[in-house]
């Protein structure tokens, strides 16, 4: 559930009238964040941050720039930002799509504008887990022992697991519980981590306790 | 559960530029995985296996789909089976899956109120299977199957709705009861 949401709103473009050839462009960033905190997978809370208004990015026309040097000129001004939550994933995601933004916008544009102000919104929702404590529903997980020393076979016939759902390939490891039902290894084996029972027939695995 | 989405919104009064779009990149991140760790992808294929097996399954009274963009939130129906004094109503629900499915049970909750001893006035229910007798091996048919088999035999023992038990026993005044609520709630 932890991540972020962000999206990117290009709004009320102003543009300054005059005559001769485009000179600059200039971006005003406003960044909304909103948390949403999670706890098991339910939204617990919702909360909207008040909005940053951050100083205005500009990029010189005259001077011909390549791609890499606006994305790194984007960059580094996202790198201050105070927005922890920004992955350096998302971040460059966010760079990119201002700038094909800006792009599209510029080639639209008829040539006489010299000065294009573009308002961004940013909006940025994370999501986050908290730290509650977890239910475990009273499942007891099996002793790690008893996990490690499974009888581990391979498949033979032609049959499907029943945590998976997916048929065994033939040849691949699959572990025969003392019960004799059959699971992929690592089905299984995850399974015993948080139970001690049998899927199928609730054999009772050792725990720690006994 | 992230995603970098980008639109463009001209509104500029000096040109007739309309809104544009730019392409959105694809979503960049999975979700952080639990302490014990479960591939996303196998869960992902596992309810996926599961809403096939459904839809070819055909059971009578019990049906379930995911919602519209997240395969983790299901809702579902039951009906009321024949013979009991839920027969003739019908109970949508939801299902939400936890990252580790199936090691651990979906959350499963009447969204539709249902007057019964093992379920509480927010829908939660008291069921032992999706609880501490949860096991890998079920599945969304058999938590629905589960769950309408109570409808018709309530544990009265260890009730979530008192009122719903004590009437219980007097199965002609419960069946009214049902009738009222469910006419009330639909
Ligand atoms: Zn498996
Ligand atoms: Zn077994």
């Amino acid at each position: 559930m932890e991540g972020n949401y962000i999206g990117l709103f290009v709004q009320d473009m102003d543009v300054v009238m005059t005559h001769g050839a485009r000179s600059h462009v200039e971006f005003n960033f406003l960044c909304n964040l909103s948390v949403c905190e999670y706890y098991d997978n339910i939204l617990v809370r919702f909360n909207v941050q008040p909005s940053i208004r951050r100083s205005s990015i500009h990029i010189y026309l005259d001077r011909s720039m390549s791609h890499q040097e606006l994305l790194e000129i984007f960059d580094q001004q996202l790198r201050d930002w105070p927005v922890l939550d920004v992955q350096e994933l998302d971040r460059r995601h966010l760079i990119e799509a201002a700038l094909n933004a800006a792009a599209y916008l510029l080639s639209s544009m008829p040539p006489r504008h010299n000065v294009l102000v573009f308002p961004l919104i940013i909006d940025i929702v994370s999501h986050r887990a908290v730290a509650m404590e977890e239910p475990d529903f009273g499942m007891v997980p099996t002793r790690d022992s008893s996990i490690e020393s499974l009888n581990i076979t391979t498949a033979k016939e032609e049959q499907s697991c029943p945590i998976c759902l997916e048929d065994f390939d033939l040849g691949c490891q699959v572990v025969s519980m003392p019960c004799s039902h059959v699971f992929h290894e690592e089905c299984i084996k995850m399974w015993l981590r948080y139970s001690h029972y049998c899927p199928l027939c609730r054999f009772e695995m050792p725990t720690n306790n006994c | 559960m992230s995603a970098v989405n980008s639109y463009t919104q001209d509104r500029n009064p000096n040109t007739n530029t309309t809104a544009a779009e730019s392409p959105a990149p694809a979503p960049s991140k999975q979700p952080v995985p639990t302490a014990k760790t479960v591939d996303t992808q196998s869960v992902l294929r596992r309810l996926q296996s599961e809403l096939m097996a459904l839809m070819m399954g055909g059971d009578a009274g019990i049906s379930a789909f995911p919602e519209e963009d997240n395969i983790f939130c299901w809702k579902a129906t039951i009906t009321g089976s024949k013979d009991t004094v839920f027969e003739g109503t019908e109970y949508k629900l939801s299902l939400s899956f936890p990252p580790d499915y199936p090691f651990k049970p979906p959350k499963v909750k009447f969204e539709t109120s249902c007057f019964h001893p093992n379920v509480d006035l927010h829908g939660n229910i008291c069921l032992d299977i999706l609880q501490d007798k949860w096991s890998s091996a079920y599945d969304v048919r058999t938590i629905l199957l589960s769950i309408q088999s109570l409808l018709g035999e309530p544990n009265t023992s260890s009730p979530l709705n008192t009122v719903a038990a004590s009437l219980w026993e007097n199965q002609e005044e419960y069946r009214k009861m049902v009738e009222k609520l469910y006419k009330q709630s639909a």
